[in-house]
């Protein structure tokens, strides 16, 4: 036992030995954190290398420690390190006699079929989840009553955080930081908006393209805006439509002829919109069957009425009078 | 004092019988431990879909594990340093002191997995949650049988008994220590 006392006395003070583990436990903790801010995108393989380097690396460095210095192996007789030693390499035997069936899936004669399946149908499942949560964050635009509705229920001061966290998804999703305050979902995925983004793009041209087609103006007779007025007068059209540009149910019916419009198109999978132009034609339509094209901005609650051919023309006139 | 058996008398190893046994044990556990280990990390190389599992376990939690068990190896190896100098009483202290840091390791661990359990991270979800189990709740019922060893070590070391057996104890605990330094970026950090 003369060689046993000896040996404990040179052993380097423990606290040292702590604080050395608690510097590697932090910088292994650290290190997969940080491995994203250094290196880009494009470093996969760097960053790959930092993290098994930080986090392992440093795990062979910190059971060194402990087990050289509070284990007190570095100071123990030799043939207890070969004991262990002994023990590792049977571990190894073991690692390597079956590392190349479990770590591949495809030999020369042969294919792990469930462990290939079940890494792709993973991998897929993955993406999905990913792709949906991509598509939930990218569809995040401000809502301003939320915001009212948080600060009348006194809220504010948990708002920060909540907004900060909000914003970073949004910018992790987007790629930009939109600086909104609140968020919900518009319900459209990220496709559907960009079509509807394009669509409108598409109207707003037309539109101008209607808007600078010259139109044929003739003026109305007088008789008729005359007989159009009275119509005008005791019809239920007054009810909705007035004649001095006033918004009422429907469109003013100032300033309507030959005026060009956004208008919904009433259609099997929702209303699609359109330009059109208010002529005399569309006049007619709207009275034979009122939502057929429906000014953007109105609900149509226009109910069919019977208007006689003559009275059409008199109201049209009239309609152009104004 | 009454008489010892021989084994612990007795050494013509150059050591101390039980601490030759002890080292045995170690032995052993490695061959436990490693291959619960080295099987992980061969699936885990041959599976690139348990990166995102591995994301889905807290690594504060984790962490502030590893720093507790760190915590309670310097206790222990404190306590041994007490026997050694033949203070009892203080080596009972502390050992007390490593079993409370055993606690704590056990409370957050079952934090976490009653959270990921509620989560539906179960043992049947897929091979990384059954590693992720099967390692650490081996790795778990070290430490319990740990604690209850070093309940029993530190009762002797209290009344001066026995105080070479506080070396043998920490160096158990010293290795379930070790393996969770190996399991912590393992099953925690590897995303």
């Amino acid at each position: 036992m003369s060689g046993h006392n000896d040996d404990h006395g040179h052993h380097p003070s423990y606290i040292k030995v702590y604080f050395i583990l608690l510097a590697l436990f932090i910088v292994s903790v650290l290190g997969p954190e940080i491995a994203p801010h250094i290196f880009g995108p494009d470093q996969k393989g760097l960053a790959q290398a930092f993290v098994l380097l930080t986090a392992f690396g440093i795990a062979f460095v910190k059971a060194y420690y402990v087990i050289a210095y509070f284990m007190h192996l570095k100071f123990e007789v030799k043939y207890v390190n070969y004991m262990l030693a002994t023990a590792i390499v049977f571990m190894g035997l073991f690692f390597s006699g079956v590392a190349a069936d479990v770590m591949k899936h495809e030999g020369s004669n042969w294919t792990n079929v469930a462990a290939s399946n079940e890494v792709v149908r993973a991998l897929a499942e993955i993406e999905a989840r990913d792709s949906a949560q991509a598509t939930g964050y990218a569809n995040l635009t401000p809502d301003p009553s939320s915001i009212k509705n948080w600060k009348k229920l006194g809220h504010e001061k948990y708002q920060a955080p909540i907004q900060a966290a909000m914003l970073s998804v949004v910018k992790k999703a987007n790629g930009s930081n939109k600086g909104a305050h609140f968020y919900r979902h518009t319900g459209e995925t990220t496709a559907e908006k960009s079509a509807r983004k394009a669509m409108e793009a598409k109207l707003a041209v037309d539109f101008k393209k209607l808007k600078a087609e010259p139109v044929k103006v003739s003026k109305p007779d007088a008789a008729l805006v005359a007989a159009g007025a009275a119509y005008y007068k005791t019809s239920q059209c007054l009810g909705c439509h007035s004649n001095n540009g006033n918004k009422l149910v429907g469109p003013s019916f100032k300033g309507l002829p030959n005026r060009v419009f956004y208008g919904h198109v009433a259609s099997k999978d929702g209303s699609k919109l359109t330009v059109q132009r208010a002529d005399v034609a569309y006049f007619n339509a709207s009275i034979n069957n009122p939502g057929e094209v429906v000014v953007k901005g109105y609900q149509n609650q226009m109910p069919k009425i019977t208007v006689s051919d003559a009275d059409r023309k008199a109201l049209w006139a009239y309609i152009q009078s104004l | 004092m009454d008489v010892k058996p021989l084994a612990t008398t007795r050494s013509a190893t150059g050591i101390p019988t039980g601490r030759l046994s002890i080292w045995w044990l170690m032995a052993s556990e490695i061959v436990i431990f490693g291959g619960v280990l080295a099987s992980y990390l061969m699936h885990r190389l041959g599976h690139a879909e348990f990166g995102d599992y591995a994301s889905h376990t807290n690594v504060w939690a984790g962490g502030f594990n590893t720093l507790v068990l760190l915590t309670s190896s310097l206790c222990a190896v404190l306590a041994h340093q007490a026997a050694e100098q033949g203070n009892g009483k203080k080596a009972a202290r502390l050992i007390w002191m490593t079993i409370a840091g055993g606690g704590i390791f056990l409370v957050v661990k079952s934090c976490e997995w009653t959270y990921e359990i509620s989560h539906g991270f179960t043992l049947q979800s897929n091979a990384f949650w059954h590693f992720y189990y099967v390692a650490a709740g081996l790795h778990a019922a070290h430490v319990i049988a740990g604690m209850i060893a070093l309940a029993i070590v530190a009762r002797q070391a209290s009344r001066n008994e026995e105080l070479h057996r506080v070396e043998l104890a920490g160096i158990y605990w010293h290795f379930v220590d070790v393996v969770w330094i190996f399991l912590f970026p393992l099953l925690y950090i590897a995303k």
